[in-house]
């Protein structure tokens, strides 16, 4: 193993090129190891944060069940690392709110059009304008579509299918998104009044930091058959929205980390950082989080969608009605799921936390619909702002290995405050320029602080996991325009 | 005042650029010529802040203003509007999760920065689940897109690595910041 002058030098142990493991000696109370997919170049990276530690820790939380893992762009978090993931037994194991995340079903789409690069060169300006004006963004800026308490609580039952009800996309979509974007058993009553409050006027927003519509081409196809199956082909152009749940999920996160100690306290729970407090999943204060975890989540999912069909609107306003934009996938990479695994030769039920990583599952699966239960779910990749974006397609090897699960995107190497240093916005976009790609974003920081050189490689990353067998590359797609808050 | 001298010095504060420290950064305290103020931390991913004061109710002011000064620049902002708040929780640091939290919601659920605070706390019986009490008195004025620029929308506070010390009757603190 590669020396990394750090005390993991003599704790980790390599599996393979793509496997590390933290064995569960390293430190008291892992109940299990922790499995880490990365590769020797970056290696060093991790070893530079806590993320390592916090990998270790999840090892700890109880009713784990298998191995504690962390994805290749893994970097530290609150609690769990991010780009981890921790399957939990359904009647011993815990559920918790930050190995979800602030930003409950944070996550991404790809939209596909009938254009390509060619054709779309000497109008991408005016489509940029048109986007900017279409889609709201960056802090403080409140969305159009103004809810009363009623429709607020029907999108957080309904989801995806409200939006679609509403207007927004069409009901093919539903077999385009991740559990059909609904969550089952949202109560919008587990969901605090200030938290609706916030939501009310955040439906159809962007938001900031790193979230960003992306309109980008279709540059190298890896796999000509699933690519097909997809609808992908070279050149083509298609767009890009990673968003979440806006202030809505992080006020849920927010109210039951509150009020969390008390009843850790009540059930014995003790784990080495506040930020991994949970909740037995078989209690009424685990239901009632996960209750309400579902119900941000459906309004992330309405949320993608509706900026989805405005995204159509505005390519249709530049190019032409009959300009086709329709959802390839929608993806959440902040979010806890029940779902069906073998483990030891038995299948059960657990609950797997997905903290910044994606669910990768391969043909099969009674959970894909649509097109994809025979070709496998289309695993949507961001990549940062100057660079590049995957498509993959799940594997059997991430269900033995990963409970389903791949990397979210390229991991940060840089704080917010080293990538702001010495830049102006202004060189950040003539930079992107030069790139051949327009920036435009509300704020200076939306672009100082999510300059590319803050990412990790996601070659890297993504090589780790093709590599690694979890998921396939399909298509790599390169950004022509940013948006962001 | 000195105080307020520091909060408005603090927002341009030089972040530490240390990654993922715990101890040292919130044990600001002793020697610093500021009797209270803030100042910007480095962390991987989002943000954070370290403040202190010649108390614990001070000592929660300076993590007020260093949580608003993240979002936008307080010295913009008036106090036409007051507000009085109670909060409650079993832990000094779930008090100081709860009181940043609510700062929090008031700029993004009712549009209203704060921009002058008013702090006081008490604890309680160290049994009960309620132990830490804090009552402010807030002023502020409402979000106007106009005049208050939007620095750094925060998502939320986290515990990460969060730490209150006590040095005499002096406190310090350390938080960290989901962006």
């Amino acid at each position: 193993m590669k020396k990394t002058g750090t005390k993991w030098d003599s704790i980790l142990k390599k599996v393979d090129d793509y496997r590390y493991v933290i064995p569960k000696s390293y430190k008291d109370g892992m109940r299990t190891d922790a499995l880490i997919f990365t590769s020797e170049k970056l290696l060093p990276q991790l070893c530079g944060d806590l993320s390592l530690e916090q990998a270790a820790n999840v090892a700890m939380m109880p009713g784990i069940v298998g191995n504690a893992l962390a994805m290749p762009d893994m970097h530290q978090g609150y609690g769990f690392p991010i780009g981890g993931v921790a399957a939990m037994d359904m009647e011993d194991g815990v559920v918790s709110p930050g190995g979800v995340g602030f930003d409950i079903n944070c996550g991404v789409r790809l939209m596909i059009t009938n254009l390509n690069r060619d054709e779309i060169k000497k109008r991408l300006p005016d489509l940029v304008d048109a986007l900017y004006r279409a889609v709201p963004a960056g802090a403080g800026n409140d969305g159009r579509i103004r809810l009363s308490n009623a429709e607020l609580d029907d999108v957080l039952v309904k989801g995806l299918k409200w939006a679609i009800a509403n207007g927004y996309g069409s009901e093919r979509d539903v077999d385009h998104a991740e559990e059909g974007g609904v969550m089952p058993g949202a109560d919008p009553k587990a969901v605090s009044d200030r938290a609706k409050k916030r939501g009310s006027t955040q439906l159809g927003t962007l938001g900031s930091g790193n979230h960003f519509l992306e309109v980008q081409y279709i540059d190298e196809i890896f796999n000509l058959s699933i690519a097909e199956a997809f609808g992908l082909s070279r050149g083509q152009i298609c767009v890009m929205i990673h968003c979440g749940s806006r202030g809505l999920g992080h006020q849920v996160c927010t109210d039951f980390l509150s009020t969390i100690k008390p009843v850790m306290d009540r059930f014995g729970i003790s784990l080495p950082d506040r930020e991994l407090a949970c909740l037995p999943i078989n209690s009424d204060e685990g239901r009632r989080y996960l209750a309400a975890m579902a119900a941000a989540a459906n309004f992330a999912f309405a949320n993608r969608q509706c900026i989805g069909h405005w995204v159509k609107q505005a390519f249709q306003k530049t190019f032409g009605n009959d300009t086709s934009v329709e959802l390839l996938y929608d993806v959440a990479h902040n979010m806890a799921k029940q779902e069906l695994h073998q483990i030891n030769g038995e299948e059960r039920k657990v609950l797997v936390h997905r903290k910044g990583a994606t669910r990768a599952f391969p043909a099969g699966r009674k959970e894909l619909t649509g097109p994809f239960r025979d070709i496998g779910q289309a695993v949507i990749i961001p990549g940062d702002m100057g660079r590049a974006s995957y498509v993959l397609v799940g594997t059997e090897k991430s269900l033995v290995e990963s409970f389903g699960s791949v990397c979210h995107g390229a991991g940060r190497l840089m704080s917010r405050t080293q990538a702001r240093k010495g830049r102006q916005a202004k060189d950040v976009v003539a930079d992107l320029a030069k790139r051949g790609v327009i920036a435009k974003a509300t704020t200076r920081e939306g672009l100082t602080e999510e300059v590319p050189e803050a990412y990790k490689s996601i070659e890297d990353v993504i090589d780790v996991v093709h590599s690694a067998g979890l998921a396939r590359r399909v298509a790599r797609l390169r950004p022509l325009a940013v948006i962001k808050g | 005042m000195v105080a307020s001298a520091a909060a408005a010095s603090g927002v341009v504060a030089v972040a530490r650029g240390e990654v993922g420290t715990g101890g040292e950064a919130g044990a600001r305290g002793e020697g610093d010529v500021r009797e209270a103020g803030f100042e910007l931390l480095d962390h991987p991913a989002d943000m954070g802040f370290s403040c202190w004061g010649p108390s614990l109710d001070a000592m929660f002011v300076e993590a007020g203003k260093a949580l608003l000064s993240t979002l936008t620049d307080l010295d913009k902002v008036a106090s036409s509007e007051v507000l009085n708040v109670e909060l409650e929780s079993s832990d000094q640091e779930g008090l100081m999760y709860s009181w940043l939290s609510e700062l929090l919601y008031l700029f993004d659920g009712e549009k209203l920065i704060v921009s002058q605070f008013s702090v006081a706390i008490k604890s309680g019986a160290a049994s009960s689940s309620s132990s830490w009490k804090l009552k402010a008195e807030l002023q502020g004025e409402r979000y106007d897109p106009e005049r208050h620029q939007i620095n750094t929308y925060v998502k939320a506070v986290t515990f990460h690595q969060m730490e209150i010390r006590r040095h005499g009757s002096r406190y310090s603190a350390q938080v960290f910041l989901d962006i």
